[in-house]
């Protein structure tokens, strides 16, 4: 009868068995799912065939108030389909979640998860000259590292590199260098910086003077001995930077432009507020549009695509955003937004010091993971 | 013993406002002027009216409770049945049911909804409300089981023998004898399962796919990169909705049981 | 009952079948897969590599997993100590309102998880409504948020209702004219409450206590929000595995060494309890 208590120790060897049993299914069915590769990634010389025209309702997957819901609303209007937003928080599992298969139309990737996502096959390639609107988009956009030269698979969203964001009234040693986050004992304790794997071992490797890409065991290893070194100083590992700075908590935050800026019109003191981009150099990443290899409705994706560089519409996304997309008119947009912030401004001189990230694969992100893991335990 | 009550009511009263304090907060904050989650500024309904207009949360709203009630019917019929079934059957599916009962039950929550996404992506099966139903069921079906299951067994075992004496079928035993007197617990079981899935956050957030996501996990996303007080106000809302749902079945409860004179 | 034992058979079958594909094969994939490793897209694929142990078992998640357990310890005590004067006050004295109080327990649970989370942000941050009053009353600043203490708080406050309810469950069955008839036995109230009260509820808090040690060994969230760089539980070590540039297949190894850790645990707490059944009932022979 139930009710008794059953000895442990027979449960114990039952459940030994039974999953030695399971482990034999597990495997048996691990065998038989999708390996790894994916569909044919890399398009060959045949040209894609998607053109912009309203094939059925639009989804997109995406980050969180990274659109203007006007913008949105106005497609909807003026194509007769409906828009429908999920969003991640996360680009690693984003990618992940792809990868089950999830057939989304549009999806906000971002450059340095471009390579991992084309030779994966989870997104699909279209014809540039399609979009009439690609004149709109800056040279340095033009043809990106990240993309592919012969069919593009993403147009540029938005971009905001990582630089430091400080109370200039707590914080005096601030001298335009990465090594401020090192060289602030008046705010120990105070220091923020971002939980993203790529930026925050990319500034230490930055500072060091190595590649932000770099494989190289000696090298990776240096940069997290650097922020070790940090850790006892930091206030936290976050992303969340709005918060941080309004709520007291940090006074010096690796942040991205986008978050410096709404952390300074929140601000009850913004000229206490100032932001700088480091001279070592940033990381750079661009967050771009791309077409899902399984979307139900691609002409609707590549006609949003051009909708979104349309001047007008390019104009009040990045003034909804905060961050600049790589457009002519959307450059003139963030222009005037931080006209009063001319320290977020991100000049020719900035970009030309930046460095692409990349997401890891292989023996480099066994590194990085391990490394990683070592800064955060 | 005049004393003990005093210091007594005293911790209660401070473990009270412990646990009441971010309520409060919340509910404050959600009428929050200011932009900010910090800094309370001038009363001010402005988040609630941008919740009656953002569309998406109110969707990912109704979507939650649509998956909370799915979970709870299902998994209050398959825990009970499992949870009858369980008492009398043969020895070896018993034994190891009751372990994997036991084991769902400790296992971190964080573990089995990474297995669950392993699973989904191992057999290329597109993330849906399909998939996120199976991990809610998943997971809130263990407690109904484990809720029934007690009930039962305080019950006396010479019940049903009498039932299928008097020739009775299994049955007819389980539907006229067994159910109404596991009646309570099997409510139980349906309003834990509705509340574990409506606030469930860790197994959604690795388990929802494409379309609308439960509320926590637009909550999640909103506190990622951008928190507004309208997240407070949204805490309210589910507040009061389930507030609502467990007023409301306390009063169905109470309503039935003074029909039928029997307390339940 | 076993005259009809292909219908009970069936109707344990469709939950059985539930647990199993959807609970211990899926436990069995992580198995699999912690040996394995991944592709372009971060996709675990079969092999048998045991690096993803090896990065587990580094020296430096050592502390990462030796903070779990203390804060679980922590919590669960701090649990023990708040839930049952709350209990034993609500089944004893505080009468009608009791089930109120005990409503009033569970309603936080009704706001969202991370609301309350981060309502606590609200109240702890160092610019918050707690150090605000503070400063107001003139009586200095308390640096919280970011330290263990926080995470504690946190996970305090997420788990107490599932220590005060067992605890009011088991209470509840207790006949409190024992205590009364304690009295004369053992004199002191301290006494009766060690000889009579505490052995009669111990179900009780051994139930709480397994609700809310083990499901905080789990826990990411709290840390994420309410911690700092030093506050990293074992939660945090599988979810980033999936959330950051990890990979699958060593979240997969953190989640397996976990769960061996529980069942562990779980072990030690019957075989514990067993040999103290037994050593009791040794000396009450004895005696």
């Amino acid at each position: 009868m139930s009710g008794s208590p059953r000895p442990f120790t027979r449960r114990t060897a039952l459940k030994t068995t039974f999953a030695a049993g399971l482990g034999l299914a597990a495997g048996g069915l691990a065998a038989c799912g999708s390996s790894g590769g994916g569909a044919a990634g890399a398009a060959s010389g045949a040209a894609p065939k998607v053109k912009p025209v309203a094939d059925g309702d639009l989804t997109w997957f995406t980050w969180e108030g990274y659109v203007d819901p006007k913008v949105v609303k106005a497609f909807e209007k003026e194509h007769g389909v409906k828009v429908k937003l999920t969003f991640f928080d996360s680009d690693d599992l984003m990618v992940q979640k792809l990868a089950t298969g999830l057939p989304y139309d549009l999806i906000t990737t971002n450059s340095a998860y471009n390579k991992r996502l084309i030779a994966g096959g989870l997104v699909q390639p279209f014809d540039f000259a399609q979009l009439k609107n690609s004149g709109e988009i800056v040279s340095y956009f033009q043809a990106p590292p990240y993309d592919r030269a012969e069919h593009r698979y993403s147009i540029p969203y938005g971009y905001g590199p990582a630089g430091i964001l400080y109370r200039s009234d707590k914080v005096t040693s601030a001298a335009g260098s990465w090594s401020d986050l090192w060289n602030a004992p008046e705010a120990k304790g105070k220091i923020y910086v971002i939980g993203q794997v790529d930026e925050t071992i990319g500034l230490s490797l930055i500072r060091n003077g190595d590649s932000v890409v770099s494989g190289d065991g000696g090298q990776v290893t240096k940069a997290v001995d650097e922020l070790l070194k940090l850790k006892p100083s930091l206030g936290g590992i976050s992303a969340d930077i709005e918060g941080d700075i309004g709520g007291g908590n940090s006074w010096m935050s690796h942040a991205w432009t986008g978050s410096a800026f709404r952390a300074i019109q929140a601000s009850k003191q913004p000229e206490n507020l100032k932001f700088e981009f480091p001279k070592e150099g940033i990381c750079m990443g661009c967050d771009t549009l791309s077409i899902g290899a399984k979307a139900k409705s691609p002409g609707t994706a590549l006609l949003f695509m051009d909708w979104i560089l349309k001047p007008e519409n390019s104009s009040k996304n990045v003034t909804y955003t905060g961050y600049p997309n790589g457009t002519t008119s959307g450059d003139q947009a963030y222009g005037d937004l931080i006209k009063d912030y001319p320290f977020l401004d991100l000049g020719a001189d900035v970009l030309a010091n930046a460095k692409w990230k990349e997401s890891a694969t292989g023996a480099r992100l066994s590194l990085w993971n391990q490394q990683w893991s070592r800064f955060k335990a | 013993m005049r004393e003990r009550p005093r210091v007594l009511r005293l911790v209660t009263a401070l473990v009270m406002a412990f646990l009441l304090l971010p309520v409060v907060v919340v509910a404050v904050f959600s009428l929050n002027g200011e932009r900010s989650l910090v800094r309370m500024g001038a009363l001010d309904t402005r988040w609630y009216r941008t919740l009656a207009h953002d569309g998406d949360v109110l969707s990912s709203l109704a979507y939650s409770l649509e998956i909370a009630v799915a979970t709870a019917v299902i998994s209050t019929a398959l825990g009970t049945a499992l949870a009858i079934g369980l008492r009398r059957a043969s020895r070896v599916p018993a034994r190891t049911t009751d372990a994997a009962i036991l084991l769902r039950l400790v296992a971190p929550e964080t573990a089995t909804a990474v297995a669950l996404l392993l699973l989904f992506t191992q057999l290329s099966i597109p993330l849906s409300t399909g998939t996120l139903l199976a991990a809610h069921v998943a997971l809130t079906l263990a407690f109904v089981a484990v809720l029934v299951r007690s009930r039962l067994a305080n019950l006396d075992g010479q019940l049903e023998e009498a039932a299928l004496d008097l020739g009775a079928t299994p049955l007819q035993a389980i539907r006229l004898v067994i159910l109404p007197l596991v009646a309570p617990a099997i409510a139980a079981g349906a309003l834990l399962s509705f509340v574990l899935s409506f606030d469930n956050f860790i197994t959604s957030f690795f388990a929802t796919g494409i379309g609308t996501q439960p509320l926590p996990v637009r909550i999640y996303s909103m506190l990622r990169v951008g928190v507004t007080p309208e997240v407070n106000a949204i805490g309210v809302l589910m507040l009061a909705i389930v507030t609502l749902v467990l007023g409301g079945s306390w009063a169905v409860g109470r309503a039935v049981s003074k029909r039928r004179g029997v307390r339940i | 009952m076993e005259r009809f034992t292909r219908i009970w058979n069936a109707l344990l079958t469709p939950g059985a079948l539930v647990l199993l594909g959807l609970f211990l094969v899926p436990l069995a994939l992580v198995v699999v897969f912690s040996f394995g490793t991944v592709d372009i897209l971060g996709r675990p694929v079969l092999g048998f590599t045991t690096d993803n142990y090896s990065q587990v078992f580094q020296s430096y998640n050592l502390p990462a997993v030796w903070r779990t357990v203390l804060f679980s310890l922590a919590t669960t005590a701090i649990c023990v100590a708040l839930a049952y004067p709350v209990a034993y006050y609500c089944v004893r004295f505080a009468g009608r309102l009791g089930p109120v109080i005990i409503v009033a327990v569970v309603a936080p649970w009704l706001v969202d998880y991370l609301v309350r989370i981060y309502a606590w942000r609200t109240l702890l941050s160092d610019g918050g409504i707690i150090n605000n009053l503070l400063g107001d009353v003139g009586l200095g600043q308390v640096h919280v948020l970011g330290t263990s203490w926080a995470v504690i708080l946190g996970l305090v406050y997420g788990y107490l209702p599932l220590m005060i309810l067992p605890l009011y469950a088991t209470l509840g069955t207790f006949d409190f004219r024992l205590v009364e008839a304690g009295k004369d036995l053992y004199g002191t109230p301290r006494a009766v409450f060690a000889h009579v009260t505490l052995p009669a509820s111990r179900p009780g808090i051994v139930g709480g206590c397994l609700l809310v040690f083990l499901p905080v060994l789990g826990d990411f969230a709290t840390a994420q929000f309410l911690g700092g760089p030093n506050t990293t539980m074992a939660g945090n070590l599988i979810a980033s595995q999936f959330t950051e540039a990890g990979a699958q297949t060593v979240g997969a190894a953190f989640a397996v060494v976990l769960i061996v850790l529980l069942v562990a645990t779980l072990a030690l707490t019957f075989g514990l309890a067993r040999r103290g059944l037994a050593a009791a009932a040794t000396a009450g022979a004895a005696a």
